[in-house]
């Protein structure tokens, strides 16, 4: 019996070579100790005891959405909505909950970006501690919560950005929007919670006395509830950004305000990677720890810290619920439908091309309209995706040829925002006889290309360059070569792009695909 | 840390009877409740906030014999304040196991637990009370568990001597465990072996040439209560006796967001093999602060 036990051994340290890709060896690690851990139980158990409750609704979210893609959407929006507002909500679990236990499927899925999940998490529930102890003045109340973000954002592995990002990541991806189109009450549920979990900053935050405080945060939990009155109407028709619900809570710690609005994008990403038909199971991981990076990193998709106020603003506080202090006894009347996908650039100002949501749209009111409704003009702005694209230098041939062989590795990394990013606004795409338009491409057939691009990396060569003044015509040819789903693939092609050359450098206007079952040998 | 199978031959060298197991259980009550509230008296000044789901951690022993392949969290330290073993055979006396343990979660993915044994043997001609060794051990997860690969990690442990019940030579361990999480629960396995020949005056009664163990549970989350069984096969260190085979079951539930207990029973699947009867509880804080805290 030694013998098998050793073994045993040995089969598990070889293990990771074996298995590379499914190797993760992310860890927890303990809250930060202090005098003021557990003070929020503690003052506040009401409020404490809901966010037990929303641990079970994020992890039952996304355990059904990974392990029964295609079942009815009425198990989430009918029968898990009204376990958790009719019984969960109504009578919260006293301790938070073991998600493990919960989401066993999507935990083995992504242990990393569960545990970025959760390391926010505790964070969150440390600055609830922080300033609901009654003993701290301000000074020390500033210097816990500078000491609680330090350690914080000592674990760079889980830590998200304190740097704004961009609403694109989360609402101009090739799979974005698939959560909130299927289970719009589910998706505005979630907006609820983070309504609450950000919400309940600011009474804490903007109250004089511990009775105010004591009243406040009993009023914005009376407020959620109030949301789950009539849902989905009732419920956010944006998602809550934190600048805008909890707005002196956001002005005096800006770093925690980014980074929970970081973390909220971020759930509603990996539940639309989840939702999404469009990434297949088997690269559902991959989107999900390629999402969790860039919500960690500080570069990509970073907005300015004004634009991000400018932009929460322009979303509109009444559409995300309304404000969690000194509201009136209605909730606010939406001013856009249910929702909306606003465009912004790093600046924070609004994009054209706004286009409706997938809920049913609720009629405007035009005295609610105001300067914060989303409906703002549009002004002549830089791409939002600038910052992927290649740095501006003279139009020389190098830097076309540059630009296109950057393009065919963003599908090959499945970066789909780095490729767009490399598109002109009015870029076409021409293949397979048919022509798509740059928005087209990014919710058709942007997902195919990089899924057979990941699987099947083709071997490009031939590449020409020919330009003239600002544009330049690059063409080459490919050969693929391998098993797609099951079919062999042996294929040969042709590709004509042409790219424009601007103050962002060398971007793409248009793309002309063909190619053909290579002929027998 | 347990004495799973470790006291059983301790038992049998005495008598069973029902007083034995009343004065057994009392002396049990007395002494995990003064060691509990010396636990929460020397914690309670640091008011450090702990795992609040620690139940969901199983420790080795507390109270089934196979542990999960997760350690406690990094900065974590958890003081296992009262776990409790009564255990007996028919013929046999009772023994009264305690061991205070402190768990550290000292690197990622690594703890170090020290544990100081301690028995009370009871017989018909009286009882002898004394420390039972030192136990040292480490615990280091190799990964974390995914959609391909159950969470895996490995044991190093040692007995080392001390006391009038512990060993007269270290006794080291190596251990493998595996965790697998379902939906309706975790399949655990743990195997392990002692290398080292030892001979009956070694009083190495509670160490095992080598020990395989199962184990299942099953969670309610909303309850915050965990509920297994485990079934374990075991050589002991001296003598060809036939493998042990024994089975327990037991709870763990969380008091608090600090505080955690457990419960269970086992027993050998043989006639007149050893029974035993556990209880504990487990409190954990963080000693980060005491070292400057975060840089």
């Amino acid at each position: 019996m030694i013998r098998p036990a050793m073994q045993l051994l040995a089969a598990m340290a070889m293990v990771p070579a074996l298995a590379h890709a499914q190797w993760a060896r992310t860890y927890e690690q303990f809250y930060y100790p202090a005098p003021d851990n557990w003070v929020f139980r503690t003052e506040y158990p009401g409020a404490d005891r809901l966010f037990n409750a929303f641990d079970y609704g994020h992890a039952i979210l996304y355990e059904l959405l990974y392990t029964r893609p295609a079942a009815s959407p009425a198990i989430l929006e009918e029968t898990q909505y009204d376990f958790l507002t009719t019984r969960l909500l109504v009578s919260p679990p006293r301790l938070p909950l073991k998600e493990m236990a919960i989401m066993p499927h999507y935990t083995r899925l992504a242990p990393e970006a569960k545990q970025m999940f959760e390391w926010a998490h505790i964070l969150h529930r440390q600055v609830y501690d922080v300033l609901a102890d009654e003993r701290l003045d301000d000074a020390r109340r500033d210097a816990r919560l500078q000491e609680l973000t330090r350690y914080y954002l000592s674990r760079r592995d889980l830590a998200f950005s304190t740097r704004p990002k961009s609403m694109a990541l989360m609402q101009e991806q090739f799979y974005s929007l698939a959560f909130r189109e299927r289970y719009p009450k589910f998706n505005g549920l979630i907006w609820g919670y983070h309504w609450l979990q950000v919400g309940l900053y600011e009474p804490l935050v903007a109250g004089r006395s511990r009775a105010e405080r004591q009243a406040g945060v009993g009023a914005a939990v009376a407020r959620f509830r109030q949301m789950l009155t009539d849902p989905p109407r009732t419920l956010p028709y944006q998602m809550p950004m934190t600048t805008v619900i909890a707005p002196i809570f956001a002005q005096r710690y800006p770093e925690l305000a980014i980074i929970f609005d970081n973390l909220h994008s971020m759930h509603d990403v990996i539940s639309d990677i989840l939702a999404s038909d469009k990434v297949p199971k088997g690269r559902k991981r991959a989107e999900i720890l390629l999402a969790a990076e860039r919500y960690r990193d500080d570069t990509t998709e970073v907005m300015s810290v004004e634009g991000w106020r400018r932009m929460s603003d322009m979303m509109g506080l009444q559409n995300m619920g309304g404000s969690a202090v000194g509201f009136l006894s209605e909730l606010p009347t939406p001013t856009v439908a249910r929702g909306l996908v606003m465009r912004h650039d790093k600046d924070g100002n609004m994009i054209g091309d706004a286009h409706e949501g997938h809920g049913a749209a609720m009629p405007v009111d035009s005295a609610a309209k105001d300067a914060h409704a989303g409906h703002v003009m549009p002004t002549p702005v830089a791409d939002p995706h600038a910052d992927h694209v290649l740095p501006a230098a003279p139009p020389d041939s190098a830097g076309a040829l540059a630009a296109a062989r950057a393009f065919h590795a963003a599908l090959a990394t499945s970066d789909s925002l780095g490729a767009l990013a490399l598109l002109l606004d009015d870029a076409i795409i021409q293949e397979a006889g048919r022509l798509e338009e740059k928005q087209g491409y990014r919710s058709g057939h942007l997902a195919a290309d990089i899924a057979f691009a990941a699987a099947l990396p083709a071997v490009r060569s031939g590449w020409k360059v020919r330009m003239e003044g600002v544009t330049a015509w690059v063409t080459s040819t490919s050969s693929t070569t391998g098993e797609y789903r099951g079919r062999q693939v042996d294929s040969i092609g042709q590709e004509l792009m042409v790219l424009r050359h601007g103050d962002g450098g060398w971007r793409i206007a248009s793309i002309h695909w063909s190619s053909r079952t290579r002929p027998s040998r | 840390m347990s004495y799973s199978t470790w006291s059983a031959s301790r038992a049998r060298s005495g008598s069973l009877t029902r007083a034995g197991i009343r004065a057994g259980i009392r002396a049990g009550i007395r002494a995990g409740g003064m060691l509990a509230l010396a636990g929460v008296a020397l914690t309670m000044p640091a008011s450090e906030v702990g795992a609040q789901t620690d139940y969901y951690n199983l420790d080795r022993g507390r109270p089934l014999r196979v542990e999960d392949a997760l350690p406690i969290e990094r900065h974590a330290v958890e003081w296992q304040l009262a776990p409790v073993r009564l255990s007996g055979a028919r013929g046999a006396g009772s023994t009264l196991d305690l061991e205070p343990e402190l768990a550290w979660g000292l690197w990622p993915r690594t703890q170090l637990e020290v544990g100081v044994p301690l028995a009370r043997l009871r017989r018909e001609g009286g009882s002898t009370v004394g420390g039972a060794g030192v136990d040292v051990a480490v615990l280091h997860a190799l990964n974390t568990e995914t959609t391909s690969l159950p969470a895996l990690a490995i044991s190093a442990r040692a007995l080392l001597p001390a006391g009038p019940f512990g060993p007269s030579r270290p006794i080291p361990t190596i251990t493998a465990l595996a965790t697998r999480t379902f939906s309706a629960g975790r399949l655990h396995l743990n195997a392990s072996a002692s290398p080292g020949q030892y001979r009956p005056s070694d009083r190495v009664d509670e160490g095992a040439r080598w020990e395989v163990g199962v184990a299942a549970d099953h969670s309610f989350v909303f309850q915050a209560l965990l509920v297994g069984a485990d079934l374990v096969v075991r050589r002991p260190l001296v003598g060809d006796d036939a493998p042990e085979w024994s089975m327990a079951t037991g709870v763990r539930y969380q008091v608090g967001p600090r505080l955690g207990i457990d419960a269970g029973v086992g027993r050998g699947l043989s006639p007149g093999d050893e029974w035993f009867v556990t209880f504990g509880s487990a409190l954990s804080l963080s000693l980060l602060h005491r070292f400057g805290g975060v840089r």
